[in-house]
């Protein structure tokens, strides 16, 4: 519930946020690596913006990198996995294959790919943690089916003459939730990291977009001389991850209490 | 056994080749040509075609790509195209780098969170397990490279004690160990207070313990032993995500490894060394599921092949 | 380990002192006959490492492949060409000790120097720069940097120690192209033993020679007893690749290092009160500008591209931005630019500017994007962000998009781009290659003329000093073809960067060049 309560706070802010603080583009250079201070609580940046407003305006983009990814990962995942559990044989295969070879890539190194494949922008990250989140929910959706399908309760579905279409969407999608809803919310901090992962390295978020990632990146060559440049926003993805973490806890003790970590 | 370890080593050569084929095909479609930037971007036009031909780039991919098979079954990685060193030595060069850095940070994280982990499960639902489940709620949900900064500016920048850049000495595995391997050790605690919960509660143990054995022995001789086999296997999988997570970290710490190296080459288009590097990270990769595979089956007899 | 490598560094020394002992007489060419038992000269002793600090990796150590300044820092400590630059930009004699040109311009004669060897110990004549600049001419070595010396047609041997070169027509920068990185003299022999492998066995004629290279961690080189211009006074120097741009400023700040690299403005403004710490400091060759599309949309317009130069007070870019370390930019090429005339300044004047706007057609402004690439060059991003809100003011509505430079580059072939950010460098220090190349309208993508700029009396003014051989009327060409350019406002032209070496106060002797190379043959450590 904790968790649940700080993310209704952050979504409140990504959303009332921005009409309240200060331009997060308006530049004064004068004014740059100021420290925190009354007019500028959380301090300035190098281009003398207020950071505080970066970090409220920069909010929806992790929280979207979030719930995008993760819708991606998840569609894909589960096209992948239901034809691979389902129909399995050569298919199953083939696709188990595939997922394999690309869990053996470092992730980052494949996030890395494919946001150079696409062209550049805000959304490119989300998109790329999405893609090499596939396989994971591949895996899982297909664990999920190859149970069930053998199941008594779906072979007398299946008896009654009901077809492959029907026994996917109405009982076998109906009874594998419950994990998989789990697995996307716990996998949601994963991909708000990565997706700022790919931010640090300068890769999608363009400027001056307040990107959380990004942030910290351009703060890297300052730690000597505005230290408080990288706590802000280093931070700010620390807590929301936490939220979401702590969501996906709560959420799995409630749906299935018997769930293990691994 | 012998047949289930054939089988898996020949699952494993496939995926290796499936990975050489997708960073093939995934690296040709990022946009950038490697004569352009190898000739940079001041050069005329003309040289750009003329250096194109001499590394033999204006081949059709597809024969490119028969070419680069043909030569990785011979075990050849090719020669990089900056410098004409062969790849194979640039990349047994980083490798130690990553790995010794990599086995580190797996040392880290046994160190940390097995104990934190049978604590935690020692005192279930006290004061102690609240505390130590939060720190390793923390330590998931760490972004490794804001733990970078934070630990390069306490333990380097503020305090002077620790050195963030390269490999100067053993002391300069201490910080990027514990960036890479606090989530990993997070994992482990958290993995292991489940197991050890979950066997703890087992018929078996509450007979060991109904027979009078001291609380402690049972808790380190049963306990422990059963849950070896799904910390194993986790750690089996984190050391996976530690290679991959090792490109930000090397960045980070100017540290020479594999990710560096990567990084550093897609930047001027040098896609034999990206690609040699990837399929190194993926054949460690590979070859620790493997080894966890088999060790797997040999801890646990129940498991059919 | 630092122990051991220290222990080798001082058995080494001694063994040079004891062979240079015996050895006994000494070579011509200035410093070098004086040295003494003691391993010095003038009672200076050797010292036994330098260590500094760079940024990025080397690329080849072929000279004749190699296209990035990061790597031709290396190259020019183990090569020589036949002349050289001196920090004014002038030609000096190098491995030539003097040259002619013929009446009708066409042909070139160097007497080159008789006492020089090379690092394998074959000796330096005529025959090696025969050799050298055919491999770099024959297309199918494919020498990036070929086009550089391209309008050489044949290389003659003349005797042992005379060479001679023949163009087909007269041209007016021969010295200059001959004094950059790709005219380097490499060893035949060398050339000839390691074959394709030669990149990692440079063999060249200058005062350091390549001992090792760990990709991604160090370069050593070390010391060339035998250095015709007298040896260095440091046995090794190590390159250390250390990409954080705050780390190098740590390091050298502690004293882990001797000399750092690129180091960004605030590290510099940061660390110019510590006391162990000095800066060698110089301008570059270098421009940065915004390419304005000129053939595409409202680019097109003379007006808008005027209004695009007077919305940007470049005063804020170099000093808020930069920290000062850059010059405002007044003509396309830098002042250490040979050719280099400034005719006119666009002054900041945000009224102006809207009214030419409003002149061309657009009083509600403009929305244009500009492409900036990520880390190529110092602060790039941080200049696109801050052109971004000056921009704003005058109503031009720009939208920044940030990439990775070899997608940046691959894409701005294709000419669908309204602006991008972008530096340039005639490694030749000469107008010809900074101003042809970028501007001349035959020189279009592929080629690199990215503002697709053209203009036939501009074009007509580039080739005609191309073959003049007098330098004043060369010089009064470019002065017009400049004054055209900015006239058009070509491009938003920025600034000229400047270059800063931090060096820890007891190192002495290093020079840079404005082509961005770093000189250490005569470094001093105390």
């Amino acid at each position: 519930m904790v968790g649940l309560s700080i993310l209704v706070i952050l979504i409140a802010v990504a959303i009332t946020g921005p009409f309240v603080v200060q331009s997060p583009f308006e530049q004064f250079p004068a004014n740059k690596l100021q420290g925190p201070s009354v007019g500028h609580l959380l301090g300035t940046d190098d281009f003398g913006r207020d950071i505080l407003a970066r970090i409220v305006v920069g909010a929806k983009y992790s929280l979207t990198s979030g719930i995008l990814a993760v819708a991606l990962g998840l569609a894909g995942g589960l096209l992948m996995g239901t034809l691979s559990g389902y129909y399995g044989g050569i298919l199953d295969h083939l696709i188990m294959t595939v997922c394999d070879i690309l869990l053996a890539f470092p992730s980052v190194l494949l996030a890395m790919s494919i946001v150079m494949v696409m062209q550049p922008s805000v959304y490119t990250p989300m998109i790329a943690v999405g893609l090499s989140s596939m396989p994971t929910f591949a895996r899982l959706v297909r664990a999920q089916f190859m149970s069930l399908k053998t199941s008594s309760y779906v072979e007398a579905v299946r008896s009654s003459g009901a077809g492959d279409f029907r026994i996917i969407f109405r009982h076998l999608l109906p009874n594998s939730m419950g994990p998989i809803v789990v697995q996307a919310t716990l996998r949601m901090g994963s991909s708000i990291m990565l997706a700022s992962t790919l931010g640090f390295l300068g890769l999608g978020a363009q400027p001056p977009t307040p990107e959380w990632g990004s942030m910290l990146s351009s703060a890297r060559n300052y730690i000597w001389t505005a230290p408080h440049m990288a706590l802000a926003p280093g931070l700010a993805i620390f807590v929301t991850v936490i939220a979401v973490n702590l969501l996906g806890d709560a959420l799995r003790d409630f749906l299935d209490p018997r769930t293990r970590d691994a | 056994m012998l047949n289930y370890a054939m089988k898996k080593i020949a699952f494993t050569v496939l995926v290796l080749f499936g990975a050489a084929t997708i960073s093939f095909v995934l690296l040709h479609a990022i946009p950038g040509d490697t004569a352009q930037a190898l000739a940079g971007p001041q050069a005329a036009a003309a040289d750009v075609e003329n250096l194109r031909r001499a590394l033999n780039l204006d081949a059709p991919y597809g024969e490119q790509y028969l070419n680069y098979m043909g030569n990785l079954l011979k075990g050849n990685l090719g020669h990089s195209y900056r410098s004409n060193k062969p790849v194979m030595e640039i990349v047994a060069a980083a490798w130690p780098a990553t790995l010794q850095l990599a086995a580190c940070s797996m040392l880290v994280a046994i160190i940390i969170g097995l104990p934190i982990g049978i604590f935690a499960a020692v005192k279930r639902g006290r004061i102690g397990d609240t505390i130590a489940m939060v720190v390793s709620f923390i330590g998931v949900s760490m972004p490794s490279f804001w733990l970078a900064l934070l630990l390069i500016m306490l333990f380097s920048v503020k305090l002077e004690l620790l050195p963030f850049y390269g490999i100067v000495g053993p002391t300069s595995f201490i910080l990027p160990a514990l960036t890479l391997g606090s989530s990993t050790a997070a994992n482990i605690a958290r993995l292991t207070r489940t197991s050890m919960l979950e066997i703890l509660g087992q018929d078996y143990i509450r007979t060991a313990r109904g027979k009078g054995l001291q609380d402690q022995r049972v808790i380190w001789l049963h306990a422990l032993r059963n849950a070896a086999v799904p910390i194993l296997t986790i750690i089996g999988l984190q050391f996976g995500v530690m290679l991959g997570g090792q490109v930000v970290t090397e960045t980070v710490f100017s540290w020479p490894g594999v990710g560096r190296m990567i990084v550093d080459a897609l930047d001027s288009r040098d896609l034999q060394i990206v690609q040699g590097g990837i399929l190194i990270l993926a054949f460690t990769f590979a070859v620790i599921n493997l080894v966890t595979d088999l060790l797997y089956a040999l801890l646990d007899p129940r498991i059919r092949y | 380990m630092k122990n051991r490598k220290r222990l080798l560094a001082l058995l080494l020394s001694a063994a040079m002192a004891l062979s240079l002992t015996a050895c006994g007489s000494g070579t011509k060419g200035g410093q070098s006959s004086a040295l003494s038992g003691s391993g010095g000269q003038d009672g200076e002793t050797i010292a036994k490492e330098l260590i500094v600090l760079a940024g990025a990796d080397a690329s080849t150590f072929d000279p004749h492949f190699c296209t990035d300044s990061a790597t031709e820092i290396f190259n020019k400590n183990i090569y020589n060409g036949l002349v050289r630059f001196n920090p004014d930009m002038e030609i000096m004699p190098d491995l030539a000790k003097s040259w002619t040109v013929s009446e009708d311009g066409l042909t070139w004669t160097f007497q080159l120097r008789n006492d020089v060897v090379f690092h394998d110990g074959s000796k330096f004549n005529a025959e090696a720069v025969k050799i050298t600049l055919e491999r770099i001419l024959n297309p199918d070595v494919g020498s990036p940097v070929r086009s550089s010396l391209e309008p050489i047609v044949k290389v003659e041997v003349l005797d042992e120690y005379t060479v001679a070169l023949s163009t087909e027509a007269p041209n007016g920068s021969m010295l200059q192209r001959l004094a950059g990185p790709a005219a380097f003299i490499i060893s035949p022999t060398a050339l000839e033993s390691y074959g394709s492998d030669y990149a990692t066995h440079p063999t060249g004629t200058g005062p350091f020679k390549f001992a090792e290279w760990k990709v991604g961690e160090e370069i050593v080189l070390e010391r060339n007893e035998n250095y015709f211009a007298g040896p260095p006074m440091v046995e090794k120097v190590y390159f250390r690749i250390v990409p954080e741009d705050a780390t190098r400023a740590l390091l050298i700040q502690s004293g882990q290092a001797d000399v750092a690299m690129r180091l960004p403005a605030t590290e510099i403004e940061r660390l110019r009160d510590s006391k162990n710490i000095q800066f060698v400091e110089g301008e570059t060759v270098m421009t940065m500008y915004v390419a304005l599309n000129n053939s595409k949309g409202v680019l097109q317009n003379v007006k808008v591209r005027q209004a695009m130069n007077y919305a940007v007070d470049k005063n804020v870019i170099v000093n808020n931005i930069l920290d000062g370390m850059a010059t405002v930019a007044d003509a396309p090429i830098s002042p250490k630019t040979w050719g280099y005339a400034s005719t006119m300044t666009y002054e900041h004047d945000v009224e102006k500017a809207k009214a030419l706007l409003a002149e061309a057609g657009y009083p509600d402004g403009i929305d244009l994007e500009l492409w900036t690439p990520a880390g190529r060059y110092l602060m790039d991003v941080q200049v696109a962000e801050n052109l971004n809100a000056q921009w704003a003011e005058a109503n031009i509505r720009v939208k920044i998009r940030q990439w990775e430079f070899q997608s940046l580059m691959s894409e701005v072939k294709k000419g669908e781009f309204d602006m991008v950010l972008l530096g340039w460098s005639p490694s030749t220090g000469d107008a010809d290659v900074g101003l042809f190349r970028p501007l001349h309208s035959s020189q279009f993508p592929p080629n690199s003329n990215r503002a697709f700029y053209s203009n036939p009396q501009v074009d007509k003014l580039l080739e005609d000093a191309q073959t003049e051989v007098d330098m004043e009327k060369r010089a009064d060409l470019y002065k017009q073809a400049q004054a055209i350019i900015m006239d058009e406002a070509a491009w938003t032209f920025l600034y000229y960067p400047k270059q800063a070496l931090a060096v820890r106060s007891n190192v002495s002797g290093i020079e840079i060049l404005p082509t961005e190379h770093i000189i250490l043959e005569g470094v001093r450590k105390n």
